[in-house]
């Protein structure tokens, strides 16, 4: 039932012409970034080529984190302009967790344990192995980032019903 | 005037409030920090690493090709040649592997600078494909200044002591080793101009 409603605030949100241009151009632009960003994030730096080599499953990812991350963003900013609450941390984390990827074959892991490896040898050598479950599991992180949006995104409708009395009222008609 | 109870929420809420920023900019720091770390690491410049000013002589290994037969490397002594020590499940050695033979080979070829590529001994203990597998399908195969092969362990723990999975030297014609980074992929189109300038 809640997730019909938050569903119902979503496409009402959308619905509404100045939301529904923000929707578009801001979904537009940041699956495009999610594109770029996806496959180069392995380098550690922007190689725009390797566009040409991303996988089917960073595709996938791309459009729907663009997508949901700017459905959470167009809601955030309704909910604030209702004086409802909202959610900032959420997108950071998700958008976080999507970058996730770097973690597998640029210096961080390395570095980061090499530093750790002053006080244990044994922390020192688990590089590669850390390094691999992030190469091989990935798509987990992907995962974890879009659930966040999709739990963020319930919690915000939430609060919209919360707040706008016509939405809890018209669901309680409905019930009777 | 609020009551107590709401009184009480307000404080549950703006605690709340407080732990997430906390918690945000906790991330967030780590985040910046890993950055950092990775900027000041990599010297914030292009291959050269020290601004070109390395001169580490290469000494040189045996490295198994790909065919089975064994060549010593102090033999390309004379040609500049790009050391690239590579794992075959690592993501960005499979994407500057494919960037390579279908961008930049052709280039560095006709400049005559060779490419060395050596996995990593036994894919730093982790499970991946082959040598010859990853090139069958992600390019460098048969292609000549392009030598791909393995060789013993000491090579990596001399060369990759921090068991980077995809770190690379660029070695002059007088073998000497002037310039160092890990990715190659992000530094493939500046190689030509970094030795140059070495």
């Amino acid at each position: 039932m809640r997730l019909f409603l938050g569903l119902r605030i979503v496409s009402q949100v959308i619905g509404l012409r100045r939301y529904a241009s923000l929707f578009e151009a801001l979904s537009a632009s940041f699956s495009a970034v999610y594109l770029v960003l996806l496959p180069t994030l392995p380098f550690g730096a922007f190689v725009l080529q390797a566009i040409m080599f991303m996988t089917p499953v960073q595709v996938v990812f791309a459009l729907v984190l663009g997508v949901l991350l700017v459905l959470l963003v167009t809601l955030n900013i309704y909910a604030r302009r209702l004086g409802c609450a909202y959610l900032g941390v959420a997108p950071a984390g998700s958008v976080l967790a999507s970058l996730v990827n770097a973690l597998c074959c640029t210096p961080i892991i390395p570095t980061i344990l090499g530093l750790l490896g002053g006080f244990s040898p044994i922390i020192y050598t688990l590089s590669p192995r850390l390094e691999y479950s992030f190469e091989e599991y990935y798509w987990v992180f992907y995962l974890f980032s879009a659930a966040i949006l999709v739990y963020a995104l319930f919690r915000v409708s939430r609060s919209i019903a919360r707040c706008v009395p016509n939405y809890l009222a018209e669901r309680r008609e409905n019930a009777h | 005037m609020p009551t107590k109870k709401e009184m009480k929420r307000q404080a549950r809420q703006a605690k709340r409030r407080r732990r997430r920023t906390l918690l945000a900019s906790g991330v967030v720091a780590a985040f910046a920090l890993a950055v950092i770390l990775l900027y000041v690491h990599s010297g914030g410049n292009a291959s050269t690493a020290g601004g070109g000013t390395q001169t580490e002589r290469f000494t040189g290994f045996p490295l198994t090709l790909l065919n089975g037969t064994t060549i010593n490397t102090t033999t390309l002594k004379g040609h500049p040649f790009v050391l690239w020590f590579v794992t075959t499940w690592c993501s960005s050695c499979i994407e500057s592997q494919q960037l390579l033979a279908s961008e930049y080979y052709p280039a560095l070829h006709s400049k005559g600078i060779l490419i060395v590529e050596v996995e990593n001994y036994d894919d730093l203990g982790e499970n991946g494909p082959t040598v010859l597998q990853y090139t069958q399908k992600y390019g460098g195969l048969n292609q000549p200044g392009w030598l791909i092969g393995t060789a013993p362990e000491w090579v990596t723990q001399k060369y990759n002591p921090d068991e980077y999975l995809d770190i690379f030297y660029l070695v002059n014609q007088a073998g000497q080793i002037v310039g160092e980074n890990e990715g190659l992929g992000a530094y493939l189109g500046s190689i030509i101009q970094d030795f140059s300038a070495a």
